[in-house]
């Protein structure tokens, strides 16, 4: 069964990084409409590119000014099966693959227009993750995942400053401060996180 | 890292860890070794450059571990009997660096639990002291979720 998460997309002239909205789109504003994007897991690659592919098409303040990815996927939680988007009316949206842009109201009856194929989510491999850090799908930050090679070690993943986290949340080298991203990355990949 | 600083590092590693009495395993890639990463030849000659050095070091600790030089040859979908050739290295798609294995003297004591296949090569190209062996294996876990064998080439030094 599909589950809906509505997030948010700033009202126009909100700053980034900034408090986020109530989901506008959802309380029946005129000047938004709301989009929908299906999602398999925060780590999955297609989600990612859904991501990027809006990258330049939007804006929090500015339709002339891109909102990159991460902003985006901060407005986007969870690990549900759509993501729902409030996006202000006449912001460009066409490069989102797999969207359906639908009226002001939400409620859920855009459900069956959105063009939602996937469903469910599974982690990814080591060698799965290593193909999203190369095409710079990973968080960023994330340099490397390798594979235990012997019993009693661990799959571990490597970070730019030099800190390597075990699959079961201890420290192979060093520790690096996490970042929500990587944290989310990880977690949707089956990983444990230190300290949670 | 020159031998000082790797003679420092090993020290610290011997006098912290319980080598005799756990099953423990330790590993370093090279380049956190300060190895600069300069591509796959030139890591797997730098690699068994250290393997030597720290081997002198653990005679003269006497410490009774085991050391291993890991070289990582990429994942395949099915278990791969083939050995990797060692005349012709190729570069895998995710280039990993080398590592040196640390094995407490517990370790190959205790069942293996990974599915694994391994294979000795009958000679190698980098002297008589070497010995080679390819593995291609998984964790249970990568088994139980239908996840790719990882194709490693372990090398030691006879009579280690």
């Amino acid at each position: 069964m599909l589950r809906l998460v509505a997030t948010s997309a700033a009202p126009k002239g909100a700053s980034r990084g900034g408090p986020k909205a109530a989901p506008v789109a959802a309380a029946g504003n005129s000047d938004y409409v709301t989009a929908f994007t299906p999602l398999l897991s925060p780590a999955d690659d297609a989600w990612y590119r859904e991501l990027e592919a809006m990258d330049g098409y939007c804006s929090d303040s500015d339709p002339a000014t891109p909102c990159g990815a991460d902003w985006i996927a901060e407005q986007v939680t969870g690990t549900a099966d759509i993501a729902m988007m409030a996006i202000p009316r006449g912001w460009l949206v066409k490069g989102l693959r797999a969207t359906s842009i639908i009226g002001d109201s939400v409620g859920g009856g855009g459900q069956g227009k959105s063009n939602v194929g996937n469903s469910g989510s599974k982690p990814l491999s080591v060698n799965q993750m290593n193909k999203s850090i190369e095409r710079g799908l990973a968080p960023r930050g994330v340099t490397r995942v390798d594979t235990a090679k012997v019993k009693g070690e661990q799959d571990h993943v490597h970070f730019r400053d030099g800190g390597a986290l075990n699959r079961d949340d201890t420290w192979k080298h060093g520790e690096t401060r996490l970042t929500k991203r990587q944290v989310e990355w990880l977690q949707g990949n089956g990983w444990r996180i230190p300290g949670e | 890292m020159n031998r000082g600083s790797i003679a420092s590092w090993f020290a610290r590693k011997v006098s912290v860890a319980s080598w005799d009495r756990t099953p423990f395993v330790d590993s370093y890639h090279i380049d956190e070794l300060s190895i600069i990463s300069k591509g796959i030849d030139a890591d797997i000659s730098a690699g068994i450059a250290l393997l030597r050095k720290v081997d002198d070091l653990r005679r003269s600790h006497g410490v009774n571990i085991e050391l291993k030089l890991a070289i990582p040859f990429g994942v395949s979908d099915e278990l791969d009997t083939d050995p990797v050739s060692l005349t012709n290295v190729v570069t895998p798609p995710v280039y990993e660096p080398p590592s040196l294995y640390l094995f407490g003297s517990q370790h190959f004591r205790v069942p293996n639990d990974r599915e694994e296949y391994f294979c000795p090569y009958r000679d190698t190209p980098w002297g008589g002291d070497i010995l080679a062996t390819y593995s291609c294996g998984r964790s249970m876990l990568d088994r139980d979720l239908g996840w790719e064998f990882s194709k490693t080439v372990w090398i030691s030094l006879v009579g280690v």
